[in-house]
């Protein structure tokens, strides 16, 4: 874990952070040390309880237009001209049958999954190309490999990886560009995306499970990873191994 | 369909979108050798009234802009309704080359929209209208880059993934209504489009001529295979990318990221 000192005083910026993983994220962050800038759809008054305090929140809807701009804006307002760790998380699924789907709803997922993370990191490439390099952050998911309940939502995250990959290259070694694909987790996200439960969605991952493992690997600044079963059970082994390094 | 209205439509019909230039032009030309009645849309007007005239008359154009993302889902149902379709083909695609810094945002709006979501509406406006025949199928036109990696030209490497896993995602769905998904990822082709995007001091002879890339694309739509590799390069380039694929991405930034004028958008 990292120690305090480490993130004391970084600029970061979270999108998609007032729920799930990135509300998670966000207070790991927090705790750090470190100075917040966090996005979401929902306005400020619905922020949730929990809500760490002194974190500027932008409203930020990923399906509008608008969303770089307001970025630079706030991050303008607040004098930031530099950022540490930019952390795209924000995302949103939609579990229906292809031909079913509304073209409204095709391009709202398309402008939220991959157009929107894609403008952003354009607008904000003067901060991250700082003296300091700033890391950025995108994070997949391990349906970008297809899915037929999800295939617009596929599309997205698979569209972001294309990207990351390209990025990586292009920037190669100046400013870090990692993507980290996380399996099903147990945010609620399938139940808004329209699934019913099914008993088996207990067997998701837990959120702070996912936060904490994320929390590392950003600090770590592993270029590719991914977080699901497999590692959940890697991860736990090694815990049981080596109790000592969660301490 | 009543015997009145068949008998008019004697003729199958095809679907090419970005008809009026480069692959989807060569693709149209020779549906209509192949005896298809083709509906072709682009941007370019004059491309299309001379696509309609070099074709001896058997291409309906339809003029449509796939860039405006608003405007997207009309345009598919104008395209939809000229249906239904023994085949179909999304072809129109751009691309912004370049550092990704050095392209404006709204070119890589652009990109992203011409690319990926205007393909993504077409294909399920098709589906919901039921216009494409029972066995018929869809080809969507990802690149080579799906399997290599493409540094200097990031949004369309990132519109191109899209579409090839937005493909694989629906090919069993639409397989149930009678569509078969195909996809192809194309290598380098010789066309004017790709020599702007392209190092100036590339070999334009390495590309495949785009008269026999249409061929290959063209036979694996009629096979209605999910994934189509054509020709050597870009077999090679997918089996390479599939195992090696740090190591190509390092040959692509080499060979074209490297070796770029500037940017092109």
């Amino acid at each position: 874990m990292a120690s305090s000192n480490e993130l004391k005083g970084k600029r970061v910026l979270i999108t998609g952070a007032t729920d799930g993983i990135g509300l998670r994220l966000l207070e790991r962050f927090k705790d750090g040390g470190a100075k917040l800038i966090a996005t979401g759809s929902r306005p400020k008054s619905e922020l949730p309880k929990n809500w760490p305090r002194k974190v500027t929140y932008v409203q930020a809807d990923q399906s509008k237009r608008d969303t770089p701009r307001k970025l630079v804006k706030a991050l303008t307002k607040h004098k930031w001209s530099t950022l540490d760790y930019l952390v795209l998380n924000a995302g949103v699924g939609l579990a229906i049958s292809p031909e079913q789907e509304t073209a409204m709803q095709i391009r709202h997922s398309f402008s939220v999954n991959l157009l929107s993370p894609i403008l952003i990191v354009r607008a904000l490439y003067p901060l991250l190309a700082s003296e300091e390099p700033g890391k950025l952050t995108l994070i997949g998911s391990t349906a970008r490999k297809g899915n037929q309940n999800f295939a617009t939502y596929s599309a997205g995250k698979a569209g972001i990886h294309g990207f990351a990959r390209a990025l990586r290259s292009e920037w190669d070694g100046n400013m870090g560009v990692q993507f980290v694909d996380i399996g099903p987790v147990a945010t609620g996200m399938h139940e808004r995306a329209g699934m019913q439960h099914k008993w088996w969605h207990r067997l998701f991952l837990k959120p702070d499970f996912v936060a904490d493992r994320l929390f590392e690997l950003i600090l770590e600044g592993k270029p590719a990873a991914k977080i699901d079963h497999a590692d959940w059970i890697a991860q736990s082994l090694y815990s049981l191994v080596l109790p000592a390094r969660r301490a | 369909m009543s015997e009145a209205v068949s008998g008019i439509r004697n003729k199958k019909r095809a679907l090419v979108t970005g008809a009026a230039n480069g692959l989807g032009k060569a693709i149209a030309l020779q549906l209509s050798e192949l005896g298809y009645e083709v509906v072709a849309v682009d941007l370019d007007e004059a491309g299309l009234l001379k696509l309609h005239l070099q074709s001896i008359e058997t291409v309906i154009g339809i003029q449509g802009d796939f860039s405006r993302a608003a405007g997207l889902k009309s345009l598919a149902d104008k395209i939809a309704a000229r249906g239904p379709f023994e085949l179909a083909f999304l072809v129109a695609g751009i691309s912004a080359t370049g550092a990704f810094e050095t392209i404006p945002r709204k070119n890589h709006e652009k990109v992203l929209t011409v690319n990926a979501l205007a393909p993504l509406i077409i294909a399920n406006r098709l589906a919901a209208k039921n216009t494409v025949v029972n066995g018929g199928s869809l080809m969507f036109v990802s690149s080579l880059s799906n399997a290599i990696g493409y540094p200097g030209a990031a949004s369309y490497a990132a519109s191109k993934d899209a579409i090839a896993v937005y493909a694989k995602s629906i090919r069993k769905p639409f397989g149930k209504l009678g569509i078969k998904v195909c996809c192809t990822f194309p290598g380098p082709i010789k066309t004017e489009h790709a020599a702007r995007h392209a190092p100036t001091a590339a070999d334009e002879n390495k590309r495949m001529p785009v008269d026999r890339m249409a061929k290959k694309i063209i036979a694996a739509a009629f096979k209605g295979k999910p994934v189509n590799y054509p020709g050597a390069f870009s077999k090679i380039g997918g089996i390479a990318g599939c195992y090696f694929p740090k190591w190509t991405t390092g040959k692509v930034r080499k060979a074209i990221f490297e070796r770029l004028d500037g940017p092109v958008y």
